[in-house]
């Protein structure tokens, strides 16, 4: 695959519209490089671009499902991972954007999170 | 070497049509605007440019329908707006590198519609064709922005290699530059 093409897909994580975001959501939380990330989804890192750049699943639970079922089917990907992908993009996304709005109580969340137990 | 416009169109039409082909679109038209984009601003950071060109075919993907394919062509389009982006990427630059008064306008990423920019040809003006290949290749930047209905001073200024310099001095060069080429079609026009 073209070397920009790649590159722009990887660019496409930091945008929540993109199913890149969640996916790499996923993936740093598990530690996985491409091939990992690939190999979990049962596919192959060449068509993991082409899933990065499908738009992220609706938010609505039916939109949610059918967009899922969608892109596991026509990529032949293990739909139970990218459902759990896509969850966690959702959910991520979400923090964020409340975050935005309120960013004192999102410090204080960051803080409490971060603070080591004693 | 772009595709023709009307394999740019069939994959626009097919990526409106089915929003998971955003990849085969991509392969298409990134690599061709990348390079028009550097030969355009060859002092520009390589880096910088591939950036502005990832904007503007994501920004494409994210609102497909945002184009119309009835005003001009989607490579001209795809142009334009990677050309703003590297603009605001720059006075981005500008603005962390130097601390300056920030530029006084922030365009939009997406341009509200893509202008016809159809029917532009030299076909029927050879001397004015001429009077541009006898051109150096800054003024031949500045004539094709110009061409393109480009009117961002920080747009020519990077083209031109200037966009380090004040923004005064930036306009007052770019100003020249217009000049020269305008006074250089002119002479063509009257057969001088």
């Amino acid at each position: 695959m073209n070397e920009s093409v790649v590159r722009l897909t990887k660019r496409a994580a930091v945008d929540p519209y993109f199913l890149a975001f969640a996916l790499a959501e996923y993936a740093a939380a598990g530690n996985l490089d491409d091939a990992a990330l690939a190999a979990a989804l049962g596919t192959t890192p060449d068509v993991l671009a082409h899933i990065r750049l499908c738009p992220a699943p609706r938010a609505d639970a039916e939109g949610f499902g059918a967009d899922v079922e969608r892109v596991a089917t026509k990529f032949g990907l293990n739909r139970d991972v990218l459902t759990a992908a896509a969850r966690q993009g959702q959910v991520i996304a979400e923090m964020r954007a409340a975050a935005e709005r309120n960013p004192e109580a999102a410090g204080k969340l960051l803080a409490a999170r971060d603070r080591k137990p004693s | 070497m772009w595709p023709s416009d009307d394999e740019i169109h069939d994959a626009w039409r097919r990526l409106v049509a089915d929003p998971d082909t955003g990849t085969a679109f991509v392969a298409l038209v990134l690599p061709p605007l990348e390079a028009a984009l550097g030969r355009l601003f060859p002092r520009v950071d390589p880096h910088r440019v591939a950036e502005a060109a990832d904007d503007a075919v994501l920004s494409i993907i994210r609102r497909a329908t945002a184009f119309d394919p009835g005003r001009s062509p989607l490579r001209k389009f795809l142009l334009l707006v990677a050309r703003r982006d590297l603009s605001n990427i720059l006075k981005a630059d500008g603005r962390h590198h130097r601390e300056r008064i920030p530029w006084a306008t922030v365009e939009l990423t997406h341009p509200a519609g893509n202008e016809s920019t159809d029917g532009e040809t030299f076909a029927d003006h050879p001397e004015l064709l001429a009077a541009v290949e006898g051109m150096s290749p800054d003024d031949q930047r500045v004539f094709e922005l110009m061409r393109d209905g480009e009117r961002d001073t920080p747009v020519f200024a990077a083209a031109l290699g200037i966009a380090h310099l004040p923004a005064d001095e930036q306009a007052a060069e770019v100003k020249r530059a217009k000049d020269r080429v305008m006074a250089r079609l002119k002479r063509a026009g009257r057969g001088q």
